[in-house]
């Protein structure tokens, strides 16, 4: 916009020369050239695994198709997603790396600590894949309300190997973060399912359960959210204004924010 | 079992760096900052399903990276001080030797993380936002929900600060050269 002033880094005048030069530094940094691929294989690796664990919850056979339902990867998922990204760039399919990350997963520390020496140890960087992911409270059973993905290829899938029990337990024997986070999204795709499935009983108690165990959870905006739109299905049309309008104060800067106004008209 | 969308990929692929950079400006240290990426974008995974295009999907995206940053700060405090702490050493460190450039160019951009750590917030973001990913005034407002004048006075007021601090940091520089007179009567020089 025309009343913005100049960018610093686009200044001429001497007298700034050393905020310049600290500021194109700091914009030269970047990941390192493995950094990318890395972290794909661990959420890769991650995003197989909830879904391994939530389909052995759903089936109690580890299958693959209830798996994907409980994911709650719905149809609004995949028209927000097409929203994003060009379709033309979308087809191509990265499944291959997808299931090779997977596989890599389990041996995702000794890689990452062989290509990054010189860093001091940092136990929150390993993030190994892990199918055995600590989801105790996951559903017990997904209902398949959110309709699998059609893009979903059974042979590839079929071929993704999950390395998961061979990772290492943390020292303190606390899950690490992003087992807590996984735990938190499944029990939130589990709450969200049994809503869409009309099962809202069992939806509210799952709620309950992901407030008592994640109080201050990554997923708290949206299992708020959630808690809103339970409040509309339940009829409670005034009870989920009255907290749509709390949410819209917690967090103005939310996307949810302008999503909830649908629920302001109560009175 | 499951593996991610492939247009999931695409938006990871297009936006990655995007994520690692803000993360890094945010103040998430370089050795951790894979981790919070990758918990920047198993977020993302898990609220697509409620993400519904009205906001750019960078914009999005540098909400959930705040949030993690946020998170990480609060559980990081100390280490982050020590990295702030090691940054500044790094830097008066900086010219008692002859560095190559690569080494001075990451001198000096750990000098600029320590100044950044050192303002406010609400500033950083602002300032980060227009100096270094070069959002106009108005797409800030829009990315942090606040009017254009506070972006503008919370830039002046960052580039104040960042000012400042530079001057400090470069007295302190000026002071560790070698090759600076001594003064054996005035050791206390300052």
């Amino acid at each position: 916009m025309s009343q913005d002033p100049e960018r610093l880094l686009q200044l001429r005048s001497p007298g700034e020369q050393l905020e310049r030069e600290l500021l194109a530094s700091i914009k030269q940094d970047g990941p390192p050239a493995h950094a990318k691929d890395e972290a794909w294989l661990a959420i890769a690796g991650r995003v197989a695994a909830l879904g391994a664990a939530a389909g052995t919850a759903a089936a109690g056979t580890g299958s693959a198709a209830a798996s994907s339902a409980s994911f709650a990867w719905g149809a609004t998922a995949k028209a927000g997603l097409s929203a994003l990204v060009p379709k033309a760039l979308a087809i191509k399919i990265a499944w291959t790396l997808a299931a090779g990350g997977v596989a890599l997963g389990g041996y995702l520390t000794v890689q990452q600590a062989r290509s990054t020496p010189a860093r001091p140890p940092s136990p929150a960087v390993h993030v190994p894949a892990r199918a055995n992911t600590p989801v105790e409270s996951a559903p017990a059973a997904a209902p398949t309300a959110v309709p699998a993905a059609p893009s979903a290829t059974p042979a590839a899938e079929a071929n993704i190997p999950v390395r998961a029990s061979e990772a290492p337990p943390r020292r303190d024997g606390r899950p690490a973060p992003l087992d807590r986070l996984s735990a938190e999204s499944a029990l939130l795709a589990a709450a969200r399912a049994q809503l869409l499935a009309g099962d809202a009983r069992t939806a509210e108690a799952t709620l309950a359960r992901l407030r008592a165990r994640f109080p201050h959870g990554v997923l708290i905006q949206e299992r708020e959210v959630l808690a809103i739109e339970l409040l509309a299905a339940q009829g409670r049309a005034a009870a989920a204004a009255r907290r749509a309008r709390a949410f819209a104060r917690a967090y103005p800067q939310s996307p949810h924010s302008a999503k909830l106004n649908r629920f302001l008209d109560a009175p | 079992m499951r593996a991610p969308e492939p247009e999931f990929r695409v938006l990871y692929d297009a936006h990655f760096n995007f994520v690692w950079r803000c993360l890094r400006r945010l103040g998430v240290r370089e050795p951790d900052v894979l981790d919070q990426a990758q918990k920047v974008f198993l977020t993302a995974y898990f609220k697509l399903s409620e993400f519904e295009g009205r906001a750019r999907v960078t914009t999005w995206l540098f909400g959930i990276c705040q949030r993690v940053a946020s998170d990480y700060r609060r559980s990081a405090p100390i280490r982050r001080e020590i990295a702030t702490d090691a940054a500044e050493l790094d830097l008066q460190r900086g010219s008692q030797a002859a560095p190559s450039a690569q080494t001075e160019m990451r001198q000096q951009a750990h000098a600029a993380e320590a100044i950044l750590n050192k303002l406010p917030e609400a500033q950083r973001l602002v300032f980060v936002l227009f100096e270094l990913e070069e959002l106009s005034g108005e797409e800030i407002a829009e990315t942090l929900a606040i009017s254009v004048g506070t972006v503008r006075s919370r830039l002046r007021l960052a580039r104040e600060a960042f000012s400042r601090e530079v001057k400090r940091l470069a007295a302190a520089r000026e002071n560790a050269r070698p090759d600076r007179p001594v003064r054996p009567d005035r050791k206390e020089a300052v």
